[in-house]
């Protein structure tokens, strides 16, 4: 018998830079849509997008969000995040009223109008309204479009507080915030501007985290927007996904990486695959080698107009092009079902960026393989990410081709 | 009616495992071919007869020796010519032969790659990303400078090609001189050919124009066309479907599809593009779905009507079975439902189900006074919750120093044990002593002036301190002091131990004056001790004793006022009058 009295209850939301985030207790595991209570609409939405049965996420989060609670979610890559709080943003969404009623920011256009297409596919017999608020894109067109009404909004920090300030997209009615790839979005260069969007909503708006990765110091600033969220974490070092081989191929200089590429021109695209440099000068230059020695690759990064990095994508997207060259700016949420292979030309910055950029390979218990090129001064670092994660990283075996 | 798709995924995939297998052929002839010249060079078969090739010299006509030497040469100067146009070293007359090659061989060879990649010492791509979206996305980069846009435009090939607006004016201006070579070639050509099958030469001469074929499955003819081809055409759908997205109120998810590969659920149905049509679509869903429910409901109907009608005709059979017999006809049994037993189990869920609801309506509470940091200052959220006062001293008693702290032995569940078994041994119930408020903080300022200055010096002023601590709000303000009175008062009396048991005797002594003057008056009721409120009995809600039964009363008011007198008396003889209490 331990009903807690308030006092308990409000010492729930003290200091937490000294606290140890773990799952929180008792989260209901619900193993079938049929049993969450959605609206006929959307659960036909959902069988017809190609779920069956609910991933371990969406058995854990879909509930907590729809009862209104903040929530803290994490899972591994391509296990059906997205689809996780769409669905309940979906269920939310009160279809009678034409207003802005959900908010859902994240890192990069791409992926704001990804997460509006996944909304728009599920929510399809719901004839849901759903905009994709990004930069790089015509003013006047945005204002109009969010003049009609929309349910559901999905865009870009900066592009979003711009048509806030403007009252072009009014706050009164949202009920929801939702961050995706929460970690990058509370970083150093996107917290202000989350900070700026989240002014203008109501007071005690639902918030609802989601990413793969969630830093010590993410989950700890947390309780500055968040009322008692529920967390569903993942543990480091069950991170990395079976499905995702991860091999390495050593080169002594940084040359030899083309010729590696090269040879592995014809296993890459066997499907599709994505290679990954640091630098948009570096995907510049790989591209142009790749095109003077006549492979057919494509390229994106941030400094494209927005039209071309459209175009990009949508050929990407259709099997178009199967090859692509691209920056960090691709790392994180794209998903395209047929990439099952990652090549990280470079090694990334930081851990957590090699669990995103892996994970554009293996989407939804599809197999990926995921090859590393390391200079020897780089092993150092591979070895320390294969350790941080408790993951197994090989060199790579000469069937590689065969894993795909 | 319905769109089902092939999934495209598939067929990617298979069109992935056809290119490996050809690959594979390819190089397995590759490798055939060396093993097959190897062989040949060692065959016996490559022994030839003796004056075999004297002979075929001899045949050798000197004609074919002229036509052998005609193309060695005619391949050098090619080679030279080639080697030549690549290095850049033209002469003037060269140069304006030039024209003549739709190559520009001197181009190519500028825009070699470097082998070095680009030092990884510059900026990464890193979002947030282009500056002008945050703060000052006013002027949209395609709205503001018109020659950074890219157009499209065909060339005198018929090919659609891309540029920055700003250069169009320049490869225009190619692209003509490019024309007049080709057409003039052309016209070359039509006279040699006399002007037969010009029609069959597929150059559109127009360029610059925009095109407005309507491509509808590129994608089947795609294996036909270049890969570059194919591209453009699909941009040019792409291109298309936006701009006619660009007027349209409602988007749904085949507006963007934009050919992606991507594989649906079984259930996925394609709806059209046109919204009106689109409704239709969804409306027929709708009514085979209902038309399917009531099959299936019919079905369900019919087979459970069958089933009573084999039960009916069972049932009769033995009847009949039983009249041969001369036995009654069996009685129906009419189905009694079984009313589920609430086992203790039953029950034990039942219980913790309300605990926990219970629970999650506290803490939801809670959740609705928690304030954000986020949203201080937003409107309609105020700067602080108000706490009660039940927060605010476990608020005080957290900061406080633990050296102020009462002693470990003075635990909170002692008290709480001992004030309980009080009560049960007290059967003079309206010695509890009233919760108004009012005394309260009256005594409170009171004692603490008292306790903090000099406990037992009497405070000339304590009326007009009473008249500002009035309101419970303010107590925040005095914050520092206020608790200070429960560890003064605490510490003062460590050694009384014996006195622990009776902790509300004490306090009253203690705090004499107040007995003395502010209650003495008022018959019954005595207001609390000082420290009620912190060791009290939960303090959030205490019932009010005022309506006690009347034959109590009086010897209620004899008992005080025996007490009383005991105080008077014992105060003027000794400082810890604690005996008298020990009944």
């Amino acid at each position: 018998m331990d009903v807690p009295n308030k006092r308990a209850a409000s010492s729930i939301f003290e200091d937490l830079s000294n606290v140890e985030f773990e799952t929180s207790e008792d989260v209901e595991v619900i193993e079938k849509f049929k049993n969450m209570n959605l609206k006929e609409e959307l659960l036909r939405g959902i069988f017809a997008y190609g779920f069956e049965k609910p991933s371990a996420i969406q058995q854990r989060a879909i509930k907590p969000i729809m009862k209104g609670r903040d929530v803290i979610a994490q899972a591994q890559s391509g296990t059906g995040k997205t689809a996780t709080f769409s669905i309940s943003i979906l269920q939310a969404v009160d279809l009678t009223m034409r207003e802005t009623q959900v908010l859902c920011l994240s890192p990069t256009r791409e992926l704001a109008v990804q997460i509006q297409k996944v909304i728009l596919a599920l929510g399809d017999f719901m004839n849901v309204q759903c905009h994709a608020c990004i930069g790089g894109t015509n003013l006047g067109e945005d204002i109009r479009k969010l003049d009609y009404g929309q349910h559901v909004v999905s865009g870009t920090p900066g592009r979003v507080y711009d048509m806030i300030r403007r009252r072009a997209l009014r706050t009164r009615a949202v009920k929801m915030l939702v961050l995706d790839e929460a970690d990058e979005m509370l970083n150093k260069g996107f917290k202000e501007q989350i900070y700026d969007v989240y002014r203008f909503l109501p007071p005690s708006t639902q918030v609802v985290l989601i990413s793969a990765t969630l830093p010590h110091e993410i989950l700890e600033i947390t309780s500055k927007f968040m009322t008692d969220p529920i967390r569903i974490l993942v543990k480091r070092d069950e991170l990395t996904l079976e499905g995702i081989k991860q091999f390495f191929v050593a080169v002594e200089r940084e040359e030899w990486k083309f010729d590696t590429l090269c040879d592995l021109y014809d296993t890459l695209t066997i499907t599709q695959a994505v290679i990954f440099c640091n630098t948009k000068r570096k995907v510049d230059w790989l591209t142009e080698k790749m095109r003077e020695n006549n492979f057919t690759v494509s390229a994106m990064h941030g400094d494209m107009p927005q039209k071309e990095r459209d175009n990009i994508m949508k050929e990407f997207r259709s099997g178009q092009s199967r090859v692509l060259i691209t920056t960090d700016v691709w790392a994180r949420g794209i998903d395209v079902q047929q990439v099952s292979l990652v090549i990280n030309y470079d090694l990334p910055n930081n851990r957590e960026l090699y669990i995103h950029r892996i994970g554009r390979s293996g989407r939804f218990g599809r197999k990926g393989v995921a090859i590393n090129f390391v200079k020897s001064d780089d092993i150092r670092i591979l070895r320390d990410i294969e350790q941080y994660y408790s993951t197994q990283i090989d060199e790579m075996p000469m069937n590689v081709a065969d894993l795909i | 009616m319905s769109t089902y798709e092939i999934s495209k995924s598939s067929l990617l995939s298979l069109k992935a495992e056809i290119l490996r297998k050809q690959q594979e052929l390819v190089k397995a002839k590759a490798g055939n071919e060396v093993k097959i010249k190897v062989l040949k060079k060692n065959t016996p078969l490559e022994i030839k007869n003796k004056g075999v090739e004297g002979r075929s010299r001899n045949d050798e006509t000197e004609e074919e020796q002229d036509l052998l030497k005609q193309s060695r040469s005619a391949l050098e100067y090619k080679t030279k010519l080639y080697d030549q146009l690549s290095s850049g070293q033209l002469t003037e007359e060269e140069m304006r032969n030039n024209r003549r090659f739709l190559v520009r061989f001197d181009k190519k060879n500028k825009s070699k790659v470097p082998d070095l990649p680009p030092s990884d010492s510059e900026p990464e791509d890193k979002y947030p990303e282009s500056e002008d979206e945050y703060y000052n996305s006013d002027s949209d980069t395609n709205d503001r400078d018109p020659g950074e846009k890219f157009v499209d435009y065909v060339d005198c090939f018929g090919r659609t090609r891309k540029c920055m607006q700003k250069d169009l004016d320049y490869l225009k201006s190619k692209d003509k001189e490019l024309r007049t070579i080709v057409e003039e070639k052309k016209k070359k050509l039509e006279i040699s050919m006399n002007e037969e099958d010009n029609t069959n030469i597929n150059i559109s001469p127009v360029p610059n124009e925009i095109e407005n074929e309507k491509i509808n499955d590129i994608n089947e003819e795609s294996e036909l066309l270049s890969s570059d081809m194919r591209r453009e055409m699909l941009r040019m759908q792409w291109e298309k479907e936006e701009e006619e997205l660009r007027n349209k109120s409602d988007i749904h998810y085949q507006d963007i599809l934009f050919s992606e590969a991507r594989s649906h659920g079984v259930g996925y149905y394609g709806f059209s593009k046109d919204e009106e049509e689109r409704r239709k679509q969804q409306e027929a869903l709708k009514k085979l779905r209902k038309e399917t429910e009531e099959q299936q409901k019919k079905a369900q109907d019919l087979k459970l009507s069958r089933e009573k009608l084999l039960a009916a005709r069972i049932k009769a059979a033995k009847d009949r079975k039983r009249a041969r017999l001369g036995l009654p006809p069996l009685e129906d049994e009419p189905e009694t439902p079984v009313e589920p037993e609430i086992s203790d189990e039953d029950k034990k869920k039942e219980e913790e189900k309300k605990q926990q609801e219970e629970r999650e309506r506290i803490l939801d509470e809670a959740r609705k006074k928690f304030i954000r940091p986020w949203d201080i200052g937003k409107e309609g959220v105020k700067e602080k919750e108000v706490m009660t006062q039940e927060e605010w001293v476990e608020k005080q008693r957290k900061e406080r120093p633990e050296m102020f702290a009462p002693p470990k032995t003075y635990s909170r569940q002692n008290f709480r044990s001992n004030e309980k078994k009080n009560d049960m041994e007290d059967t003079n119930k309206s010695l509890r002593f009233s919760t108004k408020k009012i005394p309260k903080s009256h005594k409170n300022k009171q004692s603490r002036t008292q306790l903090g200055i000099n406990p037992f010096k009497k405070n000339v002023q304590e009326d007009t301190i009473i008249d500002v601590d009035e309101d419970y709000v303010e107590i925040p303000q005095s914050s520092p002091i206020e608790p200070t009175l429960i560890e003064d008062l605490t510490d003062s009396r460590d050694f009384e131990d014996r006195l622990l048991g009776d902790y509300s005797t004490i306090s009253q002594t203690i705090d004499p004056d107040y007995s003395n003057d502010s209650d003495r008056g008022r018959g019954v009721e005595i207001a609390p001790p000082p420290t009620f409120d912190y060791y009290g009995p939960t303090s959030s809600k205490i019932p009010r004793r005022s309506e006690q039964s009347k034959p109590l009363e009086d010897s209620i008011e004899a008992g005080l006022k025996f007490l009383r007198k005991q105080v008077e008396h014992k105060e003027k003889s000794t400082k810890h009058p604690e005996e008298m209490f020990l009944f």
